[in-house]
């Protein structure tokens, strides 16, 4: 084949994995407390990131707006979405699946062909959070991708510290452990629904945004996210935040290592197959409890 | 027979005929292509519409007519085997590979089921990409073999590499696979399947295998996906693996197939059938708006699951009406039962 | 009346489960229903709290009209419901359980003086913490499910069935538990098969069968019959 692979490679690989498993990360949140708290999988969750994304691109690149406030903005407008989405599509459709999915799906459309309406479909590139690389244990690592970890691992840490320790996040914990028993306590269902969507968008809209500054963007980079997303809950375990953590970080380390032994192809199949092993066989996952 | 089935009947026999001499009304290759693909889709929306019919959602029918597609053809290019043989392999082979992933997919919640299924089909689009010795990888596969002629003893060679004649082996075989789903649908299995949706643990209770069920309805649509696949690959000639909305073999293929489902209307048999029908034809008069097709079809969807849960066949539960204000003015009354 | 139930018809899937049900609750009073499975004595309580929408019927609570309100307003209202089969947050702590109880209290000093006298009626409780929900044996979660419910003050308690699975000890300490919540001038509502445990605290009786209520009374009385007593009491 080619050059053999040093084990600076594997260590440089390891790093941007887990790096880059921090955009992953803010997608699976958002789709996983969705999932426990509402019941349903929200397809068009790809397309909110994605949306977050080109926000940032026409506020920053397009309007010179610097670009962590571009990022900021994003994040609210996409809670906003949320918000919105939950209220119109997603409460009136109480109960019926089919209707989730088609609802959702078609939402999904609707947003990447405006995307691709107002912004045409070339991919394009949002600059860089913080150009350059460190120099670690000999292996450069790049600047940008240890900003989007960090920033994935704080706002992790952050909703962490909310589902812990104020009244409503533990009402949403409550929530998406016992619906009745949480009903029970006089916690309004629509107001946690609206909370959750809201929160998981916004997070969505911030993966976007650093997915969208270390790669390129293009209207239908949410598919993509949106696979991902699944991906990360399942191993990592439906409706459980440390599971998402943890299997962003798995996702992103297993699709660099895989890559660099089997080519990038195999990088992304590989873990669509641990993903139906796992909804097979430990539909728990690794930390869920469903 | 009452004047409502006579109506029903004639309906059926004036549909068919439009079928059969379309060719010949629209004398035209090009849209003689659109009603094979429409054909082609016909078929794959009725095997998911058949799933859907246990309760589950499958939105991976792309990705069995993908194998289906691939299978045949390689079965052509590299066997030389016929077309009669390789087709139905094809539809074999997928059946298969459904019969594979039944047991363990079924054993899971309906949206994860869905899941399942949603990834198997960017899986195989993506093997289908890898395996590039087999099948050609993301360049894709190009074979230049019809389907094999047949010899009618007495009647002489039938040959199928014009269009048209393609678009009567189309409908034949996609009219049989129809008819096949028609007639499952309406028997004792058929109602199976609605029991196994609406109440399944009272369908357990008496007796029913549930999981043998909706393996049984997945491997058969999925056979019939396959074979749709193999019809594609037989007209077109080339195949290729890819996620942009343009290739048949894509996620977009699956979720559109949704889409006719339940605009058609997934309560009815020819709810799906309908949706596929004007779903398809619908870009053709509005090529100028090419771009804002998904835009549509998504706001479409929305629509109809807010609106009208049942879809266009929901329609049907006026014609009654209709025909009462009909048989009012000239002095009939309406049949009684209606 | 502080519950008043007029006249209630609730439907699962065409077939009538409560069939003209009137009953009600006095304030500051223990009432029990009894009956035997499928009776319908759960569902009216579901019913109470909005879980389950009636067919027809009144239900007023303090003078309001509940029926057809959703769920969580209900309980707003000030009423407490102890779950059949408890559901609890089985991943959450106790302490966590008991907060999520505390949702609708908005001042912070009287969640605080409520937590303190949970931990005063249940010790295991502030022994266990900081365990998760689901660790807990039968009658500690059966505790902590009442705890929790009155942690939001409720004017009314509904009870379902808090017997179930415990052992003939830990009833007895059910038993105490009511009678105390009791004296703190909750007002009670006791859904039971434990016929023994039921009438040894209730002061008023409801006797379900098959959707309708066959007997009531004081229990006094009802224990004074014999008749009443071992065709309905089974005691």
């Amino acid at each position: 084949m080619g050059t053999a692979i040093s084990g600076q490679d594997i260590l440089q690989c390891i790093i941007n994995g887990f790096c880059m498993g921090g955009t992953y990360i803010l997608v699976g949140l958002g789709l996983t407390l969705i999932l426990s708290i509402m019941s349903i999988l929200q397809f068009a969750h790809g397309e909110i990131y994605m949306v977050g994304a080109f926000t940032v691109y026409f506020l920053c690149v397009m309007h010179g707006l610097n670009l962590y406030l571009a990022v900021c903005i994003s994040m609210l407008s996409t809670a906003a979405i949320g918000l919105i989405l939950e209220r119109v599509l997603l409460r009136p459709l109480k109960g019926l699946f089919l209707s989730y999915v088609c609802a959702t799906t078609g939402l999904s459309l609707i947003l990447q062909t405006g995307v691709v309406l107002s912004f045409s479909k070339s991919t394009k590139q949002l600059p860089s959070l913080w150009p350059g690389a460190f120099n670690v244990l000999g292996t450069p690592i790049s600047r940008e991708r240890f900003v989007a970890i960090v920033i994935a691992l704080g706002l992790s840490l952050a909703l962490y510290l909310f589902l812990k320790e104020t009244k409503y996040g533990l009402a949403m914990t409550a929530s998406s452990q016992n619906r009745e028993g949480a009903l029970m306590q006089g916690i309004n269902p629509n107001v946690m629904s609206a909370m959750v969507v809201a929160i998981g968008s916004g997070l969505a809209g911030v993966g976007g945004a650093l997915g969208g500054s270390i790669f390129n963007l293009d209207p239908y980079m949410g598919g993509v996210a949106f696979t991902k997303g699944i991906t990360i809950i399942v191993i990592g375990g439906l409706g459980s935040l440390p599971g998402a953590v943890v299997g962003g970080l798995i996702l992103g380390i297993s699709e660099s290592l895989f890559s660099l032994f089997f080519g990038s192809q195999m990088g992304i199949v590989i873990p669509l197959l641990l993903v139906i092993a796992f909804l097979i066989f430990k539909q728990k996952g690794l930390f869920g409890h469903e | 027979m009452n004047r409502e089935k006579l109506v029903k009947r004639l309906v059926a026999v004036v549909i068919l005929l439009l079928v059969c001499l379309l060719p010949v009304i629209v004398r035209n290759d090009y849209w003689t292509h659109v009603f094979i693909i429409i054909a082609v889709m016909m078929l794959a929306t009725a095997g998911m519409r058949a799933i859907n019919r246990t309760g589950e959602i499958s939105m991976g029918t792309a990705g069995f007519m993908l194998l289906g597609a691939y299978s045949s053809a390689l079965l052509t290019k590299n066997l030389g085997l016929s077309f009669w043989i390789a087709m139905p392999v094809g539809g074999l082979f997928s059946a298969a590979v459904a019969a594979a992933i039944g047991y363990p997919f079924f054993r899971v919640k309906g949206i994860y089921f869905a899941i399942c299924t949603l990834l198997t089909g960017f899986v195989l689009l993506y093997v289908a990409g890898y395996m590039n010795t087999l099948t050609g990888g993301w360049q894709g596969l190009v074979f230049d073999f019809s389907p094999n002629p047949i010899t009618i003893p007495g009647v002489g060679k039938l040959t199928f590499d014009t269009d048209i004649r393609y678009y009567y082996l189309a409908i034949i075989i996609v009219g049989f696979g129809l008819f096949v789903l028609y007639r499952m649908e309406h028997s004792r299995i058929g109602l199976v399947w609605g029991s196994i949706k609406e109440a399944d643990t009272l369908a357990e209770a008496v007796g029913v295998n549930i999981m043998a069920q909706k393996i049984f309805i997945f491997v058969v649509a999925c056979f019939f996906a396959g074979i749709a696949g193999a019809l594609y690959a037989f007209y077109v000639h080339a195949l290729s693996p890819s996620t942009t909305p343009a290739n048949i073999f894509s996620f977009f293929t699956s979720v559109y197939a949704i889409l006719y489902m339940v605009v058609g209307g997934e309560s009815s048999f020819f709810g799906p059938i309908i949706g596929t029908a004007l779903f398809m034809l619908i870009p053709e008069f509005s090529r100028g708006l090419q771009m804002y097709r998904p835009l549509v079809y998504g706001a479409l969807l929305i629509l109809v699951v807010f609106f009208m849960p049942q879809g266009l066949i929901g329609l049907r539960d006026y014609l009654p009406l209709w025909y009462r204000k009909l048989g009012g003015r000239s002095g009939r009354t309406a049949p009684s039962g209606g | 009346m502080l519950l008043e139930i007029k006249d209630l018809w609730v439907r699962y899937k065409g077939a009538d489960v409560l069939k003209g049900v009137s009953c009600g609750v006095e304030e500051g009073t223990i009432v029990t229903f009894l009956g035997s499975n499928g009776a319908g004595k759960s569902t009216v309580l579901r019913a109470i709290c909005g879980l389950k929408a009636p067919e027809s019927g009144e239900i007023w609570f303090n003078g309001e009209r509940i029926d057809g309100m959703l769920p969580h307003n209900i309980i707003k209202q000030g009423i407490g419901h102890v779950l059949e089969g408890r559901a609890l947050f089985p991943y959450m702590t106790v302490l966590e359980n008991l907060k999520v109880g505390a949702f609708l209290e908005k001042d912070r000093e009287q969640y605080e003086r409520n937590l303190k006298e949970m931990f005063v009626n249940f010790p295991i409780l502030e022994e266990r913490q900081q365990q998760q929900a689901r660790t807990l044996s039968g009658g500690e979660q059966q505790m902590l499910t009442i705890a929790r419910a009155l942690m939001g003050n409720p004017k009314l308690l509904l009870l379902d069935e808090p017997s179930l699975g415990l052992s003939p000890m830990m009833i007895r300490q059910i038993g105490k538990i009511v009678q105390q919540i009791h004296q703190r001038g909750v007002s009670v509502l006791l859904v039971e098969q434990n016929a023994r445990l039921a009438l040894g605290v209730a002061q008023k009786c409801f006797v379900f069968e098959t959707g309708s209520i066959a007997l009531h009374g004081e229990t006094k009385e009802m224990l004074g019959n014999d008749q009443v007593r071992k065709a309905y009491l089974g005691l």
